[in-house]
């Protein structure tokens, strides 16, 4: 096997919940908050209802598959040719997320902490450092993600606790004015981000108890879908929806409100660090995914040299791939969850399922 | 086919005693000695003695007549100051010159005779053998024992005599306790292994020695308690030890560079300390601990990221909840240490809005006039403390101190009255040296000072992202580096629940009843599980 390392469950569980939670919580506010204003909290619910699906949908398909990702399986089920041409597509997938993210990522950091820095700073710094990641393996990710999903969870906790004096719950009035579509228009974006449940097919095989991936993937679903709602409930309690839809980060102008005894105030610099932490988990998982992925479909024996490559390439797409800011919004509010959910997440794994059924074809358990 | 077979086997015997002397390193350069003729002729052998040792005035060459009529000539030999006088005087020579007269009083006796004699019915001495082998000679003699000699006879005699002059065992000085043991090891290999031999009183307590450094011929041991300890960890630790192949070993310090598992890492992997209690606690957690002869730091492998910040004293005194307050402090401690100056430089560079008003007032008074950015002042300030330490470090202690008022007062306080660096950067220095002394870790203390510089660095050049650049950079590495096969950062990353009541506090006694479960020891309870205090009979039977 490519990667030596093991992990359990339970670390595969962490990964998937920073790896959606990161930029979840961050952009997707904004996003729902436009289309279902103060339902959306609703369209979070939906949302979070859809991703069990999908992640259901997903860990069934890797559990037939204990042994092998999904690069390797969908060879077996549609034939050398087909199974090729959807390896080729995911690491397109994984390749293309990325540069979005670190793209996120280096705009997040220019626009609100440091306007003066030039993008390819934060661009070239952050896939360094998920590199060297990379390069320890799958092991290294996770027990590194233990410290940092810890970190950021307290953050988030301690911030939602510290805004309950700001929220006014007359913004959440009236409940469901609207019919049913907005809130599904609403729940569109936080399903196709649950739906980054689906790079759990790449590893799969390095859990030690592969059984359980159900269970855990389901499981980091609902966790994520709970820490939504909770940001949704803070902003749109403190900003109200129409802020809410404004601001395009409105857990970051939620926390710039917070005041206490005149001394702890603006911490919105603390946020950030936490967030680094966060998205840089992000980046390094579906930058391993994508190195996995792309050595497995070239069948070389080693992984590694394919990491600093990838990390180049990563650097370039991501720097070239929007041409400004409102682009990337537009683009992942509007073309993103329907790209990435009808494609990658959701048709592609169903259509392996189904043919996987169909043939009655399972991997070999151990 | 016979003498054909007969050849493989003398070539796999060759081969076997080749590897073997490979793997005794040091064994190599005595076997030089072999090629000396062995003979029976005293006069030849002393002549050998000589000129392998040359005129060292510390070899001494008793030569000594055996019986009144028919005369037996022998030699003792040993190493004047390595030697007990008094053991060599009377229960050596003494025999040999007194009571050994009786032997052959009446007829001459063959030279196998007499040795035998003088081996079974003469000498007096306690610890005594019968080697044959020249590189055997010159092994025993430098370490401390007496070589009898005997004209006519190939054997000699070999009693065991070592003694010198060693330091007494003195209170550890980098390691005090409050309410704690007061000994420490010392220079003499014997003497720690028996300060652990009397902590540990279970016959299971193996002391494996191996020989490393092919000039030095340097005692290592290899200590564990045979029934506790993973079988696979002393395999691995043997293992590890035996592929050293230098010429010296002066230091347990040495070892740590052969050994540890990442040659490049900041971070001590190996514990090192000067206390027999701490070598004992680890032990019976199930580690090994390895002791170098010459050295009073013995280490204990393998050794996870928060033994740094455990103290003896956490054991030994106060109530046990007060550790939990001690160790919380260690963890702030060592955050100060490695983050403070580094946050400083961010902060105030970048993110001042961080800052409460009123403070960044204050602050920003305080850096009116100072001519450098916050970046060059930290790195000024750092860089003069490092100064400081390290040449009050090795002056005697009255001109250590000379040395810290000049530099703390005079220097500190001329430098802020010049405007030079602001009383803020000072005070941050100040606290940053304060929580680094606070590490009860000595090793962990060299790493914070390795790492902060950097920090600041980033710190002054991405504000907080670089700073959070930087911690990431360290967090990859601490997740990926073992000691001995043992995550780091174990018990906190992988998670092991029940190993965390001796990481960020400490359990009471009747409720640490199982060992680390990290560490994989063979037999993991330690006590039953219903220890705790029952003064009022509630449970008791």
């Amino acid at each position: 096997m490519l990667e030596q390392g093991i992990i359990s469950p339970r670390q595969a569980m962490e990964l998937m919940v920073t790896t959606i939670i990161a930029t979840i919580i961050l952009f997707v506010p904004n996003f729902t908050a436009r289309e279902a204003l103060q339902d959306a909290w609703i369209s979070v619910v939906i949302a979070t209802l859809a991703g069990i699906m999908l992640a259901f949908l997903v860990t069934t398909l890797g559990m037939r598959f204990p042994n092998q990702t999904m690069i390797q399986y969908s060879q077996d089920l549609l034939g050398k040719f087909l199974g090729k041409g959807i390896g080729l597509l995911y690491i397109w997938f994984y390749l293309h997320i990325n540069a979005i993210i670190i793209r996120e990522f280096g705009e997040f950091m220019k626009t609100a902490f440091m306007p003066d820095t030039p993008l390819i700073v934060f661009t070239v710094t952050i896939v360094l450092l998920a590199a060297f990641a990379v390069r320890g393996g799958l092991e290294v990710i996770a027990r590194m993600n233990e410290w940092l999903l810890l970190l950021f969870l307290f953050t988030f906790i301690i911030i939602s606790f510290l805004a309950l004096g700001e929220i006014d719950l007359n913004n959440f009035k009236p409940v469901a004015e609207h019919n049913l579509l907005p809130l599904l228009r609403g729940a569109f974006a936080p399903t196709s981000w649950m739906g980054e449940i689906v790079a759990i097919t790449m590893v799969i095989p390095y859990i030690n108890q592969p059984g359980k991936s159900r269970r855990y993937g389901v499981g980091a679903v609902i966790l994520v879908g709970l820490l939504l709602l909770l940001s949704i409930f803070t902003s749109v309690g403190v900003l109200g929806a129409p802020s809410t839809a404004k601001f395009q980060f409105p857990l970051l102008e939620m926390v710039r409100l917070i005041n206490i005894a005149e001394f702890i105030e603006r911490i919105d610099a603390l946020v950030m660090v936490t967030w680094v932490a966060g998205v840089y988990i992000k980046i390094s998982v579906f930058f391993y995914v994508a190195v996995l992925a792309i050595s497995q479909w070239t069948q070389i024996q080693d992984y590694k040299p394919v990491t600093f490559p990838v990390g180049v390439i990563l650097t370039a797409f991501s720097l070239l791939i929007f041409e400004n800011t409102v682009e990337l919004a537009d683009f992942l509010s509007q073309t993103f969850p329907s790209y990435a959910l009808y494609l990658f997440e959701g048709g592609i794994p169903l259509l392996l399922l189904i043919t996987a059924l169909i043939t009655g074809k399972r991997g070999e358990k151990n | 086919m016979w003498p054909l077979l007969k050849n493989v086997k003398h070539l796999i015997r060759s081969i076997a005693k080749q590897s073997n002397s490979n793997k005794q390193a040091g064994k190599k350069t005595n076997e030089e000695f072999e090629n000396y003729p062995v003979t029976d002729n005293l006069s030849k052998r002393i002549d050998i003695i000589k000129e392998v040792m040359g005129n060292s005035i510390d070899v001494v060459i008793r030569e000594i007549v055996i019986g009144n009529e028919s005369n037996t000539r022998a030699a003792a030999v040993y190493i004047d100051g390595l030697v007990s006088n008094d053991m060599v005087h009377g229960h050596i020579l003494r025999p040999l010159l007194f009571e050994a007269q009786s032997i052959q009083t009446d007829k001459k006796l063959s030279p196998k005779k007499v040795f035998k004699t003088i081996l079974e019915k003469r000498l007096t001495a306690g610890e005594i053998m019968v080697k044959e082998k020249n590189s055997e000679l010159f092994a025993h003699l430098v370490t401390g024992d007496t070589v009898v000699l005997i004209d006519g006879h190939p054997s000699f005699i070999v009693v065991c005599t070592r003694s010198w002059e060693a330091r007494g065992v003195e209170e550890p000085e980098n390691e005090s306790t409050v309410r704690g043991p007061r000994e420490g090891f010392t220079e003499t290999l014997k003497v720690n292994l028996s300060q652990v031999r009397r902590r540990i009183k279970t016959p299971h307590l193996r002391f494996d020695s191996l020989y490393i450094g092919s000039l030095t011929q340097t005692t290592v041991i290899i200590a564990y308690i045979n029934n506790l300890v993973n079988p696979e960890l002393v395999k691995e630790v043997r293992e590890r030890l035996q592929r050293i192949d230098t010429d010296s070993i002066l230091s347990s310090g040495y070892l740590e560079d052969f050994i540890q598992d990442n040659p490049y890492s900041p971070f001590p992997q190996l514990r090192f300390t000067e206390r027999p209690d701490i070598i004992a606690a680890g032990l019976l957690e199930g580690r090994i601990a390895v002791m170098v002869d010459n050295t009073p730091f013995a280490f204990i492998v393998p050794s996870a990221f928060f033994e740094q910040l455990q103290a003896a004293d956490d054991y030994y005194s106060g109530p046990w909840f007060g550790a939990i307050l001690l160790r919380i402090l260690r963890v702030i401690a060592f955050n100060i240490a490695l983050l403070f100056p580094a946050f400083y430089v961010a902060i105030t560079t970048y993110h001042q809005e961080l800052i409460p008003t009123p403070l960044m007032i204050s602050i920003a008074g305080a850096r009116e006039g100072v001519p450098f950015p916050a970046m060059v002042e930290a790195f000024v300030m750092e860089s003069t403390f490092e100064l400081l330490r390290e040449a009050g470090l090795r002056l005697p202690s009255a001109i250590g101190t000379a040395v810290s008022i000049v530099g703390a007062l005079v220097l500190g306080d001329a430098a802020i009255r010049a405007g030079i660096v602001s009383p803020a950067m000072v005070i941050v220095v100040a606290t940053t040296a304060i929580a680094s002394f606070a590490l009860p870790g000595f090793a962990a203390a060299l790493t914070l000072r390795i790492l902060r510089f950097p920090l600041i660095l980033l710190g002054g050049v991405l504000g907080l992202f670089g700073v959070m650049f930087g911690l990431l950079v360290i967090l990859i590495h601490l997740s990926s580096l073992r000691s001995f096969g043992v995550p780091y950062m174990s018990p906190l990353v992988p998670l092991m629940p029940r190993d965390l009541k001796d990481i960020f506090g400490r359990a009471p006694q009747w409720a640490m009843s199982k060992r680390p479960r990290y560490l994989r020891t063979q037999e993991p309870v330690r006590q039953a599980d219903n220890l705790k205090p029952d003064p009022y009979n509630k449970k008791r039977k």
